[in-house]
């Protein structure tokens, strides 16, 4: 408990009334925006920040822009010469991944001094994933970029506002550097709106509290939130965590799989990052500081920051982030191409940063610490920005977020995951409304459904994705690109939960869609006719002719502890409502369901104890109970040795590596998957992505799924202090 | 605490038969409050709640009423010519999650919108909040149907007419619905295929209860009108039971006059549209008192007013501009989107029992959980042990503990200082420091309220008069004015059941909004508008004719919502009562600009996009009855002649002890004045009144508290 000398009650209101300030900032852009990158999917932040750069308060919309919004703004101070006075209404444009911390081009952000009577008291920041920034890729994305110079329009912290006003000369520049060009416009005006509000309603905080109490509570603030987070890090055991994660790219012809590993090493309130990745590469994967900071964070934010822990600047101090050498695929220097970064590098170190939080909670002695472990979320987006004529005759930028909204949530320790969670960098993430796209769109939607079986077995399954299929109607022609960032390698479980099934897509020219409507009836998946030829995950050109149809399907979440495990009378729910299908229940989860729709108890019995028996090539020497924590199911206990939570067996000195213990058993993931009837993408041209299942020797309880591309060889085991293990990082 | 109770009503004039009585009844989470007008004479009445037949509360709370008046239920009843209620039946079933089987007809290709729920993340960081939205209808009866229509409302697929027959022959003969919601895309712009597959279901299965979404909603957007198909289908059960009890029981027990049903829109309807489109009976008390304000608003000469209604474990705002009340247009109904729309209602988890906790940042925080009525605050000594903001206003001394309610509950004070004494230990606080924190907290977290509802809008809550009831409202109100910057703060008369006494000064009301996505541009598109209002307003005039209602008694009110082209949410405008001509375009564009720019900002509007009307709304209002409230002569009394006793108290703004009059609000007598610091206590609620306000009854009862010149 704080000691304190000053009132608790003004500090809670003070922070209260600044969280307000940029929720009103976020109302402001939601509801101006003309743009469904920000009306739907809320791909923008809204944060204050002091004259030094560190953060009041942020909107909890897109998470990582935590990141963007730290260096963009730090990104400004430096850029002041010496000497230089801020003015109220001055404004900066921002969205260099290199220089400005951004996430991508595409995220541009507008930061404005704010100002109580003549004195500079901070910064408001807002950001946008605009509509598009010029280049190559259409909202700025560039799946056939080999450099940054083939991107769009790169801002390093450049005024372009005086007296609340954009400049006229960049606002032309702009015009007739980018498409529909009114949109951005409009959205840099709609930022400008929000850093106004926030400049309103701090001035009337601010005189609330007097300037000396406001700046000293925001002090306090981000005291207090550093001190509840040092207390939530402390029940992390101390000891270093290591994993790998792979990013993925096919769009230049080689199969890519770029590997980035990642320590955590926690020491009682204090944690350090230290990456070591691939060399970057010439295609729009490639991350920089700011992607390494704000991804790393997100996870932190979903999985320790529940309850009472609002985000500030106090959240950042027990951090230290070592992004490693120059030059890789997580700190990219020109030309390396970028404008995919926030979905392929950065989504990777938000799903490393989970497996290492997942191996470190996994071993607190605190059941609420132990709690959050969970499965990881599908965290790839498919994304196929489009442009053509639009209904009415203008050029239209056509560019649906239903794949953003529609990817499964990891299951938790507590509750199966989200369907349509979205990408974990976006609590405020929505569904658009297919009534809306077709009125505003030359398109015509055929379906929006489940995808069955995407979400990841376990005690707990993984949320699952939805798949769109929709036709060009209404216009010619409609050409664009398309950037899928998971697809070869899913979300993993944790705790013997099985990964996820990932997403897919693909084109179907000359298709029967307008005959079928000629002859009044609706096309089905199951009627649908046409040319689909083969495609990569990413491709820089796409070409679809009237009638022609794109099909786009989400992924899951992971799953959490062993599907053995879960309750049949809940596989059979699944099955009855469709979410899973009979062959997968049997296949993933030893369930058998009777021609009447209910568990086959007898049936199911025996084919789970076949399954154990497989699994170990031998009976079981003990019997499999559910763990005490659903996602933990090995862990050190207090005779400092690993131990199977589902039957309490000894695997081993807690210095070791348990998988010495385990019968271990390798295939491709793609096809262990589709025993299950879920799918992954196969890689193509290059060793397959593997799965190596460990299973307790005695029980035959699933402990862990290790998911690498073929020939990789260094998996790892949490160190931890407290089993003598040597801590060397 | 036992069954019905006498609320110590006020009887204000002398008992005389023969006059007409008209009859509010509240039926609310905890209590169903009673509002009666009988003539010159006003009473109230308040009993529990009985979830197993509402209609025993109702009647008890009418008896209660009746017996302040002086008269016995029989003769209330029979000389009552409208009898208005307000239920939370509907509420109760959506958040129980306890309604009727119900099928679903929906486009072929879509029926898993009702798993994608527009969307299922909550605004929230935490991972463990991420749950799927309820399934509230079994997935096995979510049918299919081969049919399509484009956005423009053309037919591309044609219904197929066997397709739905074999879907509801599934869905009665072998899954056993008792309601069929038929969700089509489009229908918004075209209801046609719904309608024809309504009416094969209903000539085949007459005893099934259908609802066609175009029907609920014509705004486009298909997840949010197809949810409140659905819930309205989900609800029919209960309601239809609640409504046959009442009306039945009503008028077994002697009542002579109608019963009109309350919706969350604002006004009445009939029972019998009431059984056909139950799901606008939801929110239908906080719709009560905004409406009743908004009656008051109008007669006090006040266009600009702010709400705040606060209970036992809510605190509810909305607001009043130009005399028109915020309706939202998009109501969440727990995890559910709904396209219903609503009178306004921001409501926050800080009541008389909410209880105070220290965060585990350390820092005090108040609410949302509450102790409710059971166990209840600490001074209940129910087995309640937390604090609660009761228990903070007891150990300040702004209650009585030796006569709250009447003193039909004992309070113990020790109890109430104990759990505040343990809430503050840890920052070092007493009792009488932490029950201050526990008020501060709570007026802040209303402030935050009145802001959401109002500067989120784009009102400055300075221009606006806070009307303050409900029966915890009064100790808080004049310090949230005070922290809003608000000059003027009205507490009602009735002010503790003030939203049932809203219900008597309201009428029928029903509303049709129905997307055209027009930009105005030239006479053919004005009168693309002009035809679409045409109907919406024979529709509406048909409706109340058919409720009743004679020509000369209904009114029509248009608006219509506008947008930039290319934006999605819009921002409603009244029109005028007439047909649009295109000279009236311009300024219709112009005065949107200007809407736009008060909402969003100098600077906001796009220059380059021209404004479109995205919706077009008619509300139609049928006139009923209402009683007549007179303003009585002014009195004035003297200071001594309204003052009960004196009593020390803590006062929580100026955190120190001061003997301050407690005065009785019976004696408070039109044309008097009380200078605080003082205390108006009533029998359920009491007033503080803090240093530098005066409070000043008026005519009509209400006490007017404002800043004192300085």
């Amino acid at each position: 408990m704080t000691t304190t000398t000053h009132d608790p009650v003004s500090v809670e209101i003070h922070r209260k009334a600044l969280e307000n300030i940029t929720n009103e900032m976020a109302i402001t852009l939601t509801r101006t925006s003309g743009s469904p990158v920000v009306y739907e999917v809320q791909d923008f932040a809204t944060c204050l920040m002091d004259t030094e750069g560190e953060h009041l308060s942020m909107s909890a919309t897109i998470l990582f822009h935590a990141g963007s919004s730290l260096l963009g703004t730090q990104a400004v101070i430096a850029s002041l010469e010496d000497g230089e006075e801020v003015r109220p209404g001055d404004g900066w444009i921002v969205n260099d991944p290199f220089e400005g911390g951004a996430m991508h081009q595409g995220d541009v952000a507008i930061i404005m001094p704010q100002f109580y009577e003549d004195k500079h008291i901070g910064w408001a920041f807002s950001n946008v994933h605009v509509a598009d920034v010029g280049g190559m890729g259409i909202s700025g994305f560039a799946p056939g970029a080999v450099s940054v110079y083939d991107e769009g329009l790169r801002f390093v912290s450049t005024k372009i506002i005086s007296d609340g006003i954009l400049d006229r000369g960049w606002e032309r520049h702009l015009q007739s550097n980018v498409r529909v060009s009114n949109l951005l416009l409009n959205d840099l005006r709609g930022m400008i709106a929000a850093n106004n509000v926030a400049q309103q309603k701090l001035t009337e905080v601010v005189s609330r509290f007097g300037y000396e109490r406001f700046v000293e509570y925001c002090e306090i603030n981000k005291t207090l939130s550093e001190e509840a987070f040092r207390e939530r890090i402390q029940k992390l055991p101390d000891g270093v965590y290591k994993t790998s994660e792979w990013v993925e790219f096919d769009g230049h012809g080689e199969d890519l799989l770029l590997e980035v590993e990642v320590t955590m090493e926690v020491d009682d309130s204090d944690i350090r990052f230290d990456f070591v990745a691939d060399e970057q590469t010439d295609a729009f994967i490639n991350g920089t500081r700011g992607v390494a900071y704000g991804s790393l964070m997100t996870t932190f934010l979903t999985t320790l920051a529940y309850g009472d822990l609002p985000f500030n600047a106090g959240m950042w101090r027990p951090l230290t982030i070592n992004i490693g050498d120059e030059g890789t695929v997580v700190n990219a220097v020109p030309p390396a191409p970028l404008s995919a970064a926030h979905s392929t590098a950065g989504m990777r170190v938000t799903r490393a940063v989970k497996d290492l939080l997942n191996q470190a909670c996994a071993n607190s002695e605190d059941p609420v610490i132990r709690g959050r472990v969970g499965g990881m979320a599908a965290d790839g987006v498919c994304l196929v920005p489009l442009v053509g004529i639009g209904r009415g005759g203008a050029p239209t930028v056509v560019f649906f977020m239903d794949n953003v909204t529609g990817n499964g949530g990891g299951a938790q320790s507590i509750i199966d995951g989200q369907d349509c969670y979205g990408i974990t960098i976006g609590p405020g993430v929505g569904l658009g409304s297919i009534e809306t796209n077709e009125a505003s769109q030359p398109a015509l939607y055929l379906w929006r459904k489940l995808v069955q079986n995407s979400g990841g077995p376990g005690i707990h399954r993984g949320g699952q994705g939805l798949e769109i299929a929709y036709a060009v109607h209404g216009t010619g022609q409609l050409d664009g690109a398309v950037a899928f960032t998971c697809a070869e390698i899913p979300s993993r479980g944790a705790g013997g939960g099985y990964p996820a099934g990932t997403g897919s897509w693909s084109a179907t020219h000359g298709t029967n869609v307008i005959a079928d409507l000629e002859a009044g009836r609706q096309t089905h998946e199951e009627t649908l006719t046409g040319d689909s030829p083969p495609v990569p995950s990413n491709l820089g050109r796409l070409h679809l002719g009237r009638g022609d149809v794109i099909r786009v399907g989400g992924g899951g979440g992971g799953g959490v502890g062993d599907p053995l495990l879960r309750d049949p009378e809940l596989v059979a729910t699944d099955v009855a409502d469709e979410y899973v299908t009979a062959d997968n229940a049997r296949a993933a989860y030893g369930v058998v369901i009777g021609e009447d729709g209910a568990v086959d108890a007898k049936a199911t019995e025996d084919l789970r104890a076949e399954v154990r028996a497989d699994r170990i090539g031998a009976k079981p020497a003990s019997s499999q109970g559910l763990p005490e924590t659903a996602g933990i199911s090995v862990s050190i206990a207090g005779d400092g040795h690993w131990h199977c939570a589902y039957c309490d067996g000894d695997l081993g000195q807690g210095d070791g590596d348990w998988r010495q213990q385990a019968v271990s058993r390798e295939a491709s993931i793609s096809e262990r998957l589709a025993e299950s009837e879920m799918h992954v993408r196969l890689r193509q041209g290059a060793g397959p992505v593997m799965i190596a299942e460990h299973y307790c020797p005695e029980c035959a309880g699933l402990l862990l799924a290790d998911l690498f591309p073929e020939g990789f060889t260094a998996l790892h085991v949490p160190k931890l202090k407290r089993a003598g293990a040597a801590l060397e990082v | 605490m036992s069954t019905a109770k006498s609320n110590g009503a006020t009887v204000n004039g002398d008992a005389s038969g023969g006059s007409e009585a008209f009859v509010g009844v509240d039926v609310g989470g905890t209590h169903t409050d009673v509002q009666v007008i009988m003539g010159s004479l006003e009473a109230r009445g308040k009993a529990l709640t009985t979830y197993d037949d509402f209609s025993r509360g109702v009647l008890g709370a009418v008896g209660v009423a009746a017996e302040n008046l002086g008269v016995s239920l029989e003769e209330l009843l029979g000389s009552t010519q409208l009898l208005v209620n307000a239920t939370t039946v509907v509420t109760n079933a959506i958040t129980q999650l306890s309604g009727a089987d119900v099928g679903i007809l929906v486009t072929r290709g879509f029926r898993d919108e009702f798993r994608f729920a527009g969307g299922p993340r909550i605004r929230n960081v935490d991972d463990h909040v991420q749950t799927n939205v309820p399934d509230i209808v079994k997935r096995a009866n979510i049918l299919e149907v081969e049919e399509r229509t484009e956005f423009s409302g053309e037919e591309l697929v044609p219904l197929s007419e066997e397709g739905v027959l074999e879907a509801a022959r599934v869905l009665v003969e072998e899954n056993g619905v008792s309601a069929i919601a038929i969700c089509f895309l489009s229908s918004y712009s075209n209801g046609s295929h719904e309608q024809q597959a309504a009416e094969l279901i209903e000539a085949k299965y007459p005893e099934i209860f259908v609802t066609p979404s175009h029907r609920v909603s014509s705004v486009r957007g298909e997840y949010p009108r197809w949810m409140t198909a659905v819930l309205n289908c989900f609800v029919h059960e209960h309601a239809k039971g609640f409504l046959n009890a009442l009306g039945t029981k009503l008028h077994e027990a002697g009542l002579r006059g109608s019963v009109a049903f309350f919706q969350g829109l604002g006004g009445g309807v009939s029972q019998g549209r009431a059984e056909q489109l139950p799901l606008t009976l939801l929110g239908a008390g906080p719709a009560g008192g905004a409406t009743g304000a908004n009656e008051l608003a109008r007669r006090m000469g006040h266009d600009r007013v702010l709400l705040g209604d606060m209970g036992g474990t809510s605190f509810d705002t909305g607001l009043i501009y130009d005399n028109v009340i915020h309706i939202e247009k998009d109501v969440k109904v727990g995890r559910f989107k709904t396209s219903l729309p609503l009178v306004d209602v921001i409501s926050v988890g800080a009541g008389g029992g909410s209880i105070a906790w220290i965060s585990e940042r350390g820092v005090p925080q108040v609410g949302p959980q509450s102790a409710g009525s059971t166990p209840g605050p600490a001074a209940y000594n129910n087995g309640g042990t937390e604090p609660t903001v009761t228990d903070a206003m007891i150990a300040m001394g702004l209650i009585d503990p030796g006569n709250y309610l009447g003193g039909r509950v004992e309070l113990r004070s020790d109890l109430a200082a104990d759990a505040l004494r343990r809430f503050g230990e840890p920052m070092g606080w007493g009792v009488e420091e932490a029950a201050a924190a526990v008020h501060d907290l709570v007026v802040t977290n209303m402030a935050n309220a009145v802001r959401e509802v109002s500067v989120s809008h784009g009102y400055d809550p300075r221009e606006f008069v806070f009307y303050a009831y409900g029966g915890t409202m009064p100790w808080f109100a004049a310090e949230i004015a005070n922290v809003l910057g608000i000059g003027t703060v009205l507490v009602p008369h009735s002010s503790s059941v003030f939203c049932a006494r809203g219900l008597l000064v309201s009428d029928y009301v029903l509303r049709n909004d129905q997307t055209l996505q027009s930009a105005l541009d030239g006479t053919e598109e004005v009168a693309r508008v002009n035809q679409v209002a045409r109907e919406l307003v024979a529709a509406g005039e048909q409706s109340m004719r058919e409720e009743g209602f004679s020509a000369d008694s209904i009114e029509i009110a248009r608006s219509a919502d506008f947008q930039f082209a290319g934006q999605v949410h819009a921002l409603p405008m009244p029109l005028p009562d007439r047909e649009l001509s295109a000279d009236d375009v311009p300024g219709l564009k112009e005065k949107f600009n200007e809407v736009y720019e008060r909402t969003y900002g100098k600077g906001t509007a796009w220059p380059d996009a021209p404004p479109q009307m995205l919706n077009y709304s008619v509300t139609v209002t049928g006139k009923l009855p209402r009683p007549s409230i007179e303003e009585r002569p002014l009195e004035p009394s003297e200071q001594s002649e309204m003052l009960r006793s004196e009593r020390e108290v803590y006062l929580p703004t100026e955190r120190k002890r001061e003997v301050i009059p407690v005065y009785d609000e019976t004696k408070v007598t039109p044309g008097s004045s009380i200078e605080g610091p003082a205390l108006v206590e009533a029998v359920d609620t009491t007033l503080f009144v803090p240093r530098g306000i005066s409070a000043e009854r008026d005519q009509l009862m209400n006490i007017v508290l404002s800043t004192k010149e300085a």
